[in-house]
């Protein structure tokens, strides 16, 4: 098996929370106003049900992967198909969040020299994670969480006391429909724990699974749902100004300023886990072609597709409004259906597959009951 | 070719087999039968040779065959038979070779007397407060200092021979109802395959029989104190001695080994860990500091108190380097006297220590070459890389990586250096074991001996990190309980 069970909440709890504090809270003050964090909610109970689902599905099926639930249910050709469209939904899952983090890193941690460059040595790394595989990523993860969860109490800490918690209420002021087409036009942000059902099959099976990955999502969502309230909490009517907001909630605990800005250590750590999460997508990718295409060597793929994202970056740079706006209109519904509908889909025929089974067996054991009877055995 | 049991044409055929001068022939009478006794004059004991071996075999009047002369020679025999190709690596190995005529073989008496230095204080691992023994270059000195410290039959010790013209000595030592045999039986097979033609050090065994051939990082761990040597035997490592060298491998190795000093175990708990925070935090520093300087100054002034700020821009004013450049170049110019120092002889360091301190860093700052901030970062950086001297080598060639991503993409170039990092570590793995254990994988059990130092009674189990077949090394009984009062 490649990974354990702490590393498969070390990556859930890594890559839930580090990509959405830069502009998701900005989209959701937009349109949910100082009900961003329910919006959010919405989402996060998606994405929990989408975690449901996939445990389930990795309990139904146990010991196979996704390729092979596919392959049994379908055929090769099927499940290969299958695969080749989930390494373009990885491809693509992760064009919005890098443009946003690349803007960060130009905007917020530069200030002299903002140059798409600056963000490309990233690609390197990220093609040699690709190449590396799940372990490497898994165990990556098991550190870089120990980064995610100092750089949110570090921003939580350092925010409380900026946020005014009035402006939060009446709790849904805002029309429950601006609320939740808040939520729809930022399904692209979400949908990580998708990453689970390709690693199906491949995760030891321990004591409490289901358990611990409920309770690092539950988590994880918790965390994130607190920031928006204390961002929008923090800037009120602005907030929608804001964009970055890792980098704006924890501006004003003005003490620490004297010493420089002690808060940036928060935004390291949070970015560093945002690398691995941006990353993420892209070995998955890597992972599904190489499946598709039948084992062949990672590195051509992992060269491909970070050359490929590289590429739409340095060309879209100044598109990132755009991006986002095509995303939003095109992939969204994509997005529904490769991640919350196909898995939901596969662990129904799988659960029927085994209702089946458990009758067919429980039949065939009544038959032999009833010859034994016959024949007086009984 | 065998011994044919004619004295004159057997001596022949073994100078023909081993030529020099050094070679040398005592002829002497067995039971009224010539014979001779060829030994090497510079690596064989002679008075013993005479003494033990000669003086029994000349008064000696009884049954005259190749079995009964065995018997009398009052030293161990390492060989015998009748192959001359066999007699003359026993004859070059120290043994001495005894031929009588008659007698169609040969028997060879164990007699090496090779001029070894003492057993003294390691140069690379000193202690204030521990055992301060360190091996040597005789493997026979080595396996008697281990022994000394395991006297228990389980330790398991197997001798080859590697090296086409060295014929170096290698022993495999491990504890056999502690360590996974299949490991030991791997490693032992790889130093068996070994075709090399001279084995000069450990470190080619080291470098033979590793994992990751091209890695940065090493792969197997080394130690110059028995006393460590006998603590990682006992946690299921394996130890590979190899003669000629003072530094014996352990295997496999994990990357918190390095901040494991021997003298943390010695010391009070509370003190050793005071004292491992400092090595891992110094490391940090050493290696992230310079890099940050140069970043923070370039990219991200916001990052630096204004005071500090202030501070630099003063001293940096008329400095004619970018700070990467200037950086890099304090960095060289400690490198080269770094590997000067090294190589340089003894009477000349202190020639060197004040042209580099003096000529290089304060006239360089007053001429305006370098700021002063500088030399103070580096300076720090340089001392505080010593405190994990086993990771020097590896750590100061990520410190210049670091330094020239700062330089040229920033802040963020750090960060995807340190994941880069990470990750590659994540990925290494020392004989099937993961070196960045217990971290990732994280091994709760195990992280009692790693960033905290927990008190000895409490570390009642081996690490689980190495694979081991006997969890536990320590009765509950015996450790001292918390709820006992004096």
């Amino acid at each position: 098996m490649e990974v354990n069970k702490k590393q498969v909440c070390a990556l859930l709890f890594t890559i839930i929370p580090s990509s959405k504090f830069l502009v998701l809270p900005t989209l959701y003050a937009a349109y949910a106003k100082q009900d961003a964090w329910f919006a959010g909610l919405i989402n996060l109970i998606a994405d929990g049900i989408l975690v449901a689902v996939i445990v389930a599905f990795i309990s139904v099926y146990e010991g196979q992967t996704f390729f092979d639930v596919l392959e049994n249910t379908f055929n090769k050709k099927v499940a290969r198909a299958v695969y080749f469209v989930y390494g373009l939904y990885f491809m693509f899952k992760c064009v919005v969040p890098v443009f946003e983090q690349k803007n960060y890193t130009e905007i917020v941690l530069y200030e002299t020299s903002p140059t798409v460059f600056t963000f490309l040595p990233f690609f390197l790394v990220s093609a040699y994670m690709c190449v590396h595989g799940l372990r490497p990523m898994a165990r990556t993860a098991e550190i870089v969480a120990w980064f995610t969860a100092t750089g949110l109490v570090l921003v939580t800490f350092l925010s409380v006391s900026s946020v005014d918690f009035l402006y939060l209420r009446p709790v849904l002021k805002n029309p429950v429909g601006q609320t939740l087409s808040g939520s729809y036009k930022a399904m692209i942000w979400y949908g990580q724990p998708l990453v689970l059902l390709f690693m199906a099959g491949k995760i030891k099976k321990e004591k409490h699974f289901k358990l611990s990955v409920g309770i690092t999502f539950g988590v994880a969502a918790a965390i994130v749902v607190l920031l928006f309230a204390f961002f929008t909490g923090i800037y009120g009517d602005i907030a929608v100004r804001q964009l970055y907001a890792l980098s704006k909630m924890t501006k004003y605990s003005i003490a620490l300023n004297n010493v420089g800005r002690f808060d940036y250590i928060a935004t390291l750590m949070l970015v560093t886990a945002g690398v691995l999460s941006l990353s993420v997508p892209l070995v998955f990718s890597t992972m599904c072609f190489n499946t598709a295409f039948g084992k062949g060597k990672p590195f051509v793929f992992a060269i491909i597709i970070n050359a490929l994202i590289a590429t739409v970056l340095s060309i879209f740079n100044l598109y990132f409004n755009r991006t986002i706006e095509l995303f939003e209109n095109y992939f969204s519904p994509v997005m529904l259906l490769l991640v919350y509908v196909f898995p939901l889909v596969m662990l129904i025929i799988g659960k029927k597959r085994r209702v089946e089974k458990n009758d067919f067996n429980e039949s065939k054991l009544r038959e032999k009951s009833a010859i034994m009877r016959e024949k007086g055995d009984l | 070719m065998n011994f044919c049991g004619n004295i004159q044409k057997d001596e022949k055929l073994l100078r023909r087999s081993v030529c020099g001068d050094d070679i040398k022939f005592l002829r002497f009478e067995i039971s009224g039968h010539n014979a001779v006794a060829v030994y090497t004059d510079s690596i064989c004991d002679k008075e013993l040779l005479g003494r033990e071996v000669v003086n029994p075999l000349f008064k000696y009047k009884g049954d005259y065959t190749l079995e009964k002369l065995k018997e009398v020679s009052l030293i161990a025999v390492t060989a015998s038979g009748a192959d001359v190709k066999q007699a003359a690596e026993q004859l070059l190995d120290g043994s001495a070779v005894i031929l009588a005529d008659g007698i169609k073989g040969f028997f060879a008496a164990d007699l090496k007397k090779f001029e070894v230095r003492a057993v003294a204080e390691p140069p690379l691992q000193t202690v204030m407060r521990g055992p301060r023994e360190g091996f040597n270059e005789c493997i026979k000195t080595n396996l008697s200092l281990m022994r000394r410290r395991i006297k228990s039959p389980s330790l398991s010790v197997t001798t080859l021979s590697v090296g086409r013209l060295s014929k170096t000595a290698v022993a495999v030592l491990y504890i056999k109802n502690v360590a996974d045999k299949k490991l030991a039986d791997g490693v032992i097979e790889k130093i068996k395959n070994i075709d090399i033609d001279n084995v000069s050090d450990s470190s080619y065994i080291a470098k033979l029989i590793s994992t990751h051939k091209g890695s940065i990082f090493k792969m197997i761990n080394d130690s110059e104190k028995p006393d460590v040597v006998a603590a990682r035997l006992a946690e299921g490592r394996i130890a590979v001695i190899v003669d000629g060298s003072p530094i014996v491998l352990t295997l496999p190795y994990l990357l918190i080994e390095d901040f494991q000093n021997p003298e943390d175990y010695y010391a009070n708990t509370i003190r050793s860990n005071f004292v491992r925070w400092i090595r891992v935090c110094a490391l940090a520093f050493s290696v992230l500091l310079p890099a940050f300087y140069v970043a923070s100054q370039l990219f991200h002034l916001q990052f630096i108190p204004l005071n500090f700020l202030l501070t630099i821009v003063n001293s940096i004013k008329g400095i004619p380097m970018s700070p990467s450049f200037e950086m890099f170049f304090i960095l060289l110019i400690f490198e080269i006297l770094n590997e000067a120092s090294i190589r340089m002889p003894k009477y000349a360091g202190m020639a060197l220590s004040i042209v580099g301190a003096l000529v290089l860093g304060d006239t360089a700052v007053r001429a305006g070459i370098v700021s002063s901030p500088a030399i103070l970062i580096m300076a720090l950086s340089a001392i505080s890389l010593y405190t994990v001297p086993e990771l020097v080598e590896t750590m100061s060639i990520i410190r210049i990586t670091l330094l020239i991503v700062a330089g040229s993409v920033g802040g963020y170039g750090i960060i995807l250096g340190i994941i880069f990092i990470i990750n590659y570590l994540c990925a290494a793995e020392s004989f099937g074991t993961p070196i960045l254990a217990p971290f990732a994988p994280l091994v709760p059990e195990d992280l009692k001996d790693t960033f905290y130092i927990s008190y000895l009674s409490e570390m009642q189990k081996r690490p689980r990190s190495i694979r081991n077949i006997n969890p536990r090394r320590m009765k509950f009984s015996v450790g001292y309980k918390n709820t006992d009062k004096p």
